[in-house]
């Protein structure tokens, strides 16, 4: 697995759930409108 | 254009509305909980999840549990693309996909775009086909309805907080619709000549003495959930247009039935929601006026052949034949472009990129207003809805009274929620196209120079954030720039948009249903179909018709006048 998985896959791996899980945020802004 | 050609075309479009009435009346029947044929399942997976089925939640809490589900799916996606060496079915010894295009695979499949940047049958595992595309065509097809289904149920709700339980919505839809459907399709399919095996590639030897490995695979099941689902991504880089994935003219007219049959039949279950059929047809109406008249144009684009060609002796009889299978034609061919563009599909049996440019343009402005003629399942239908309370907005504006549809009253909060989900889109397509066709990254991976490179670029940015996967194929769309880029717009494409349309949901199911009035303006009939046409074209055009000037527009008249780019 060290040789298949790098620094890179936890960065992007945490930036596309990050970015869906950023979504309830954004449901949080869109309660204000 | 050939009278066989039409009949044709009108042979699978009478296919489609005969049986989406029916499907829709179904669909309805399972979404309020009457189809209980598959209960003992159901109730075995709620037990084993820890769901209370009759816990309803509020518009917040279903996006919340509904984005948590996509974001673990997200995760579970991408780590099977990156370890599929070491996972099962792996006859091949497929090794693992990079970083860059594992997010972009695995965020396209959660989406539903299916984008795809890479070829399927070398770049993924037979396990990473089956557990990692397949499951998540099913995942963000039943994400797709159940948003569809609180929408509906927005409008038959009065001054209530909640909108119904998303686990039980998603496992309700892929157990009683998705499923059933596609295991038939599946079947169907096998029947025309699909492989769904196990088995390793074959060698077989051409005539000319060559020996060349015929890819195979799984191919049936993923092919079934693929067009039903309105996924679109192929086993195969050639997608529809390979024989293993669509190999006869039965099978060519049960996958364009697969693609649009369940979008409009959700229009039809938008009615029986409502409680008032006439409001589903009045959708219904509405998607099959546009879609057909798309499928006229690009039909008569494409039939009308290359005047460049026919100028050097060339027969235009058969039309413009470049990128196209000879087996489906023009007319097959043009069908199946307008119904993967109106719908979120993208699977695609001829080369968009080989179109003529006003062919093209019409895939490509169906993606850009939003697919929702008939639109992606669910997708479709919540994208609709967005704009028919912008047409009473609009109505209301005319006669000066407070717009109302289906006996809600349509205020700032719905007007301003809707807006901010349509520019969302406007905002990545436009803006995406422009900052990659200003960089040299982006340049450098157009197959064209001049404006038929630009609309290579626009589309890939209209298809993105359209969660529609479909290519102006002549781009090279591997890169760090369009792996990054292209994945965020379609995050943005599925989830900015349906979150506003959540909140919509409800904002309505709170408000009290008001009993039609005589001054209440009829949402079901020509007046009120005619005007959604007008608000959802001229809505596109004055977002996107600047840009088509610049592409496909800019290239026919180029075109006409001897170059080509």
């Amino acid at each position: 697995l060290a040789e298949t998985l790098s620094v890179l896959d936890v960065i992007v791996a945490v930036a596309g759930t990050g970015g869906i899980l950023l979504m309830i945020a954004y449901a949080t802004l869109c309660d204000r409108i | 254009m050939t009278l066989i050609g039409w009949l044709e075309i009108g042979l699978i479009l009478a296919l489609v509305f005969a049986a989406a009435i029916p499907l829709g009346r179904y669909m309805a029947a399972v979404v309020e909980g009457r189809v209980t044929w598959l209960l003992p399942v159901e109730r075995g997976f709620y037990a084993l999840a820890g769901v209370d089925p009759k816990t309803e939640m509020g518009w917040r809490g279903y996006a919340a549990a509904l984005l948590v589900l996509n974001a673990a799916h997200f995760l579970l996606l991408y780590a099977m693309l990156r370890l599929q060496q070491y996972l099962p079915f792996n006859p091949e010894g497929v090794g693992p996909m990079s970083p860059r295009l594992a997010l972009n695979t695995a965020m396209s499949f959660v989406t539903n775009t299916n984008w795809q940047a890479y070829s399927g049958e070398q770049a993924l595992s037979y396990g990473s086909q089956m557990w990692g595309l397949t499951v998540h065509n099913f995942l963000s097809a039943a994400t797709g309805i159940s948003a569809a289904v609180v929408v509906a149920r927005a409008f038959a709700r009065g001054g209530l907080k909640t909108l119904g339980n998303f686990w039980v919505d998603l496992t309700r839809v892929t157990l009683y619709i998705l499923l059933p459907l596609a295991v038939l399709v599946a079947i169907a399919l096998i029947l025309c000549g699909v492989p769904q095996t196990m088995g390793t590639s074959v060698e077989a030897t051409t005539l000319e003495g060559v020996k060349q490995l015929i890819a195979r695979g799984p191919v049936a099941f993923q092919e079934a959930i693929k067009l039903l689902g309105t996924n679109g991504g192929g086993f195969f880089n050639a997608n529809s247009a390979h024989p293993f994935e669509n190999p006869t003219a039965l099978s060519n007219v049960l996958e364009t039935w697969c693609e649009i049959v369940i979008p409009f039949g959700l229009a039809a279950m938008f009615g029986h929601v409502v409680r008032d059929r006439r409001q589903g047809f009045a959708l219904f109406w509405v998607m099959a006026l546009v879609m057909v008249a798309c499928v006229v144009w690009v039909y008569a684009a494409e039939a009308a052949g290359n005047p460049l060609l026919t100028a050097l002796g060339v027969d235009p009889s058969m039309g413009n034949m470049e990128g196209k299978e000879v087996r489906f034609g023009t007319p097959l061919s043009a069908l199946f472009a307008v119904t993967t563009t109106a719908t979120s599909d993208g699977a695609v049996i001829a080369m968009h990129d080989s179109f003529m440019p006003l062919g093209g343009m019409v895939p490509m402005f169906l993606i850009e207003v939003g697919e929702i003629v008939p639109g992606g399942v669910g997708s479709g239908l919540y994208g609709i809805v967005v704009f028919a309370l912008l047409s009473v907005f609009v109505a209301g504006l005319m006669v000066g009274r407070t717009p109302e549809y289906l006996g809600k009253k349509v205020q700032a909060r719905e007007v301003k929620l809707a807006m901010l989900a349509v520019l969302i889109l406007a905002m990545c397509i436009l803006g995406g196209t422009a900052i990659a066709i200003n960089t040299s990254s982006g340049q450098g991976s157009l197959n064209n120079a001049g404006p038929h490179g630009l609309s290579e670029m626009l589309y890939a940015w209209s298809s993105s954030t359209g969660n529609n996967g479909s290519a102006f194929a002549g781009l090279s769309a591997d890169t760090p720039l369009l792996d990054y880029g292209l994945a965020i717009a379609m995050l943005l494409g599925r989830f900015a948009f349906m979150v506003p349309v959540l909140a919509t949901a409800g904002s309505l199911a709170a408000k009290p249903k008001l009993p039609p009035s005589a001054g209440t303006f009829p949402t079901y009939g020509p007046l009120f179909i005619g005007l959604l046409i007008g608000v959802i074209l001229i809505m596109g055009g004055l977002q996107f018709l600047p840009a088509l000037a610049l592409g496909p527009l800019a290239e026919h008249y180029s075109l006409l006048a001897g170059k080509t780019f």
